[in-house]
């Protein structure tokens, strides 16, 4: 056995000799960290994700109201339809100038909770929901022809439907499932989409005429649109801002989405902070615990350490073999952290993608992540400094001479 | 030659009512390489002091004490921490193992402070005290005597120039008492080490050929106590 051999058996001992303490140490770390990690990056990944799921639109036109309620429900699929808008309104903007690209949606209908919702082929034939990308179609499968009762299916929704060409189905009426609101068109499905980790995943496509024209809609449908998504060329936006936000009254231009987004974040920054200040607390308690762990150990080990130093360790060696022991616990603590992370990250994940369809990446590390894996060690060898002093201090003669 | 020339060796501590107590005056004191002495004193009359002392564990007030030739007061710390992992093996009343240690991790640790870290040996020598079916045993797994042969063993691995043992059979019936006091001198004899053994009990002293009374090696005699 070599003086490293030592040095680790001497660290590992001290750990399990006081084993429960040490492991609630190492735990509360984790939890701290874990937490700590969880909201920062759960927040920051959502926003990233979301601003990134704008599928490649600029803005949403729709009826008057909250822009934010606008963008959740056109580009997300979430809550309710602020309105419809008249199908002119449509052609309006989509002759604008500076409108580069723009696509109607009507919604009002689902199959099994997932929204159906209509729109023209075009969108996937034209547009790039990210720089370069367009939609794809799994192979088999081909787009909705805008004149006939075809549906292209969401690849989150046909995993969880298991929904494949050819198969039928009924839509619902609303947005919520309920049984006895079926309508009595009868749908194919004729294309399953590739996944993209955007919103567009999470609903059942099919030719806009198909909601405006479903059996028991209002009449008024039929010449109405819910959104329109749009996609600008140059400074369209200020001028679609000015005529539709300022002189208009008829409908919302939500622009720029990320900026709304951005905004509706900030309305919950209030609630990341509290959990933050909650990490922090947390992690202040951990940091005591291993104080306390170590300071309780001390007591116990002044003996040992004192007989160490009789057979020739040096004081720097007893005092490495307290910083060791608390290494490993907040070592344990930290890795601990990684765990609790991944979970929270995990299941906010799968909640976020079955309400949004945004995938978000659960168990990525970046160097922040690392960062903070570095400051919980710190922070644990940072507590055990008092118990490693006391360790050095250890007066041989006396220790020895108690122990007898 | 002397393994160990102690000259005017003075030690004094402080009351707590801030009165200094000299503990040690030691005018003269020397070990031959190869003897065994056995030392008798009474409890609390500083020989645990005196042994502190020599093993560097204490500085003294004043005074030489020379192991080997150097001058163990004017060592810096960490030469008096290898001194005691390399010339000096302690045997104490207690035994003092390490309690979350086996046998031979015991004899493990104390090696890995000296530079010759060998397994073998420490197996030997635990094979020498007959304790070779209890390599893996912690030590509250192992009787007194067995825990004492131990220490014996922890003592000498590093193969030392000097055993100190204080009071080695103080928590020993008389049997076993007697075995330990053999035992020790037969290793120290084969492996040629210098042994002082101190101890209150006149009868473990009258083993060895050489006595000293510590009363007449200390001539402090204000003390009461050890400190």
């Amino acid at each position: 056995m070599n003086r490293n051999r030592s040095f680790l058996l001497l660290c590992f001992r001290g750990v399990r000799q006081f084993g429960f303490s040490s492991f609630v140490a190492s735990l509360t770390i984790a939890m701290a960290g874990g937490l700590f990690l969880g909201t920062w990056k759960i927040k920051e990944g959502t926003q990233k994700a979301f601003s990134l799921s704008a599928s490649g639109f600029d803005g949403v036109l729709g009826a008057r109201g909250s822009k934010l309620q606008l963008i959740l429900n056109a580009v997300f699929h979430m809550e309710a339809s602020p309105g419809n808008l008249d199908w002119k309104q449509y052609e309006m903007i989509k002759k604008t100038p500076g409108v580069k690209e723009a696509y109607p949606l009507a919604v009002g209908d689902n199959f099994k909770g997932y929204r159906l919702v209509g729109t023209e082929s075009s969108l996937f034939k034209e547009h790039e929901w990210k720089e370069g990308i367009k939609y794809q179609v799994q192979s088999g499968g081909r787009l909705f022809s805008d004149s006939k009762r075809e549906a292209l299916v969401g690849n989150f929704v046909a995993q969880k439907l298991g929904l494949k060409i050819g198969d039928l189905f009924h839509p619902y009426h609303g947005l919520t499932f309920r049984e006895e609101s079926k309508h009595k068109e009868i749908y194919v499905v004729v294309g399953i989409l590739e996944a993209t980790g955007t919103p567009a995943d999470k609903v059942i496509w099919i030719p806009i005429k198909g909601i405006q024209m479903m059996e028991g809609h209002d009449s008024e449908y039929a010449s109405s649109v819910s959104a329109v998504l749009v996609k600008l060329r140059g400074a369209a936006g200020f001028a679609l801002e000015m005529k539709y936000n300022k002189q208009g009254n008829q409908a919302t231009f939500a622009w720029p989405i990320a900026a709304t987004l951005a905004e509706f974040f900030d309305r919950l920054v209030w609630f990341e902070r509290v959990l933050e200040w909650i990490a922090y607390l947390v992690g202040c308690v951990a940091g005591l615990i291993v104080l306390a762990v170590l300071r309780n150990s001390m007591n116990e080990r002044k003996r040992e350490f004192a007989i160490l130093r009789c057979l020739g360790a040096s004081r720097g060696f007893v005092t490495q073999v307290v910083l060791g022991q608390s290494f490993i616990i907040s070592l344990a603590g930290a890795i601990g952290s990684l765990l609790v992370y991944f979970i929270m990250n995990g299941i906010a994940s799968y909640f976020i993608r079955e309400q949004t369809g945004v995938l978000l990446s659960p168990f990525t590390l970046d160097l922040a992540v690392f960062y903070v894996f570095g400051a919980i060690i710190l922070l644990g060898l940072a507590s055990g400094l008092p118990s490693a002093l006391l360790a050095y201090r250890v007066e041989i003669s006396q220790n020895l001479r108690q122990s007898a | 030659m002397s393994v160990l020339n102690i000259e005017q060796l003075k030690k004094s501590f402080f009351t707590p009512s801030g009165q200094k107590l000299p503990v040690i005056d030691v005018p003269a004191f020397s070990l031959d390489e190869g003897s065994f002495y056995g030392m008798h004193g009474g409890s609390g009359s500083g020989k645990t002091t005196f042994l502190h002392l020599i093993a560097g564990i204490l500085r003294p007030d004043s005074g030489l004490i020379e192991l080997q030739g150097k001058d163990v007061g004017k060592m810096s710390n960490s030469e008096r921490d290898i001194l005691r992992a390399t010339q000096i093996g302690y045997v104490f009343q207690s035994f003092n193992l390490l309690q979350g240690f086996t046998c031979l991790e015991n004899l493990e640790v104390a090696m890995s402070f000296s530079r010759n870290f060998n397994t073998d040996i420490a197996v030997e020598l635990l094979e020498r005290v007959g304790l070779q079916d209890r390599l893996s045993y912690y030590p509250h797994q192992l009787s007194v005597g067995q825990q004492q042969r131990v220490a014996l063993a922890r003592a000498m691995v590093n193969q030392p120039k000097l055993i100190l043992a204080d009071e080695p059979t103080g928590n020993l019936d008389p049997i076993n008492a007697q075995k330990a006091v053999e035992l020790v001198s037969e290793l120290c004899e084969e492996k040629k080490i210098t042994l002082l053994v101190v101890s209150h009990d006149s009868k473990i002293i009258d083993n060895f050929d050489r006595k000293l009374n510590w009363e007449q090696v200390n001539q402090s005699k204000d003390i009461e106590a050890d400190l």
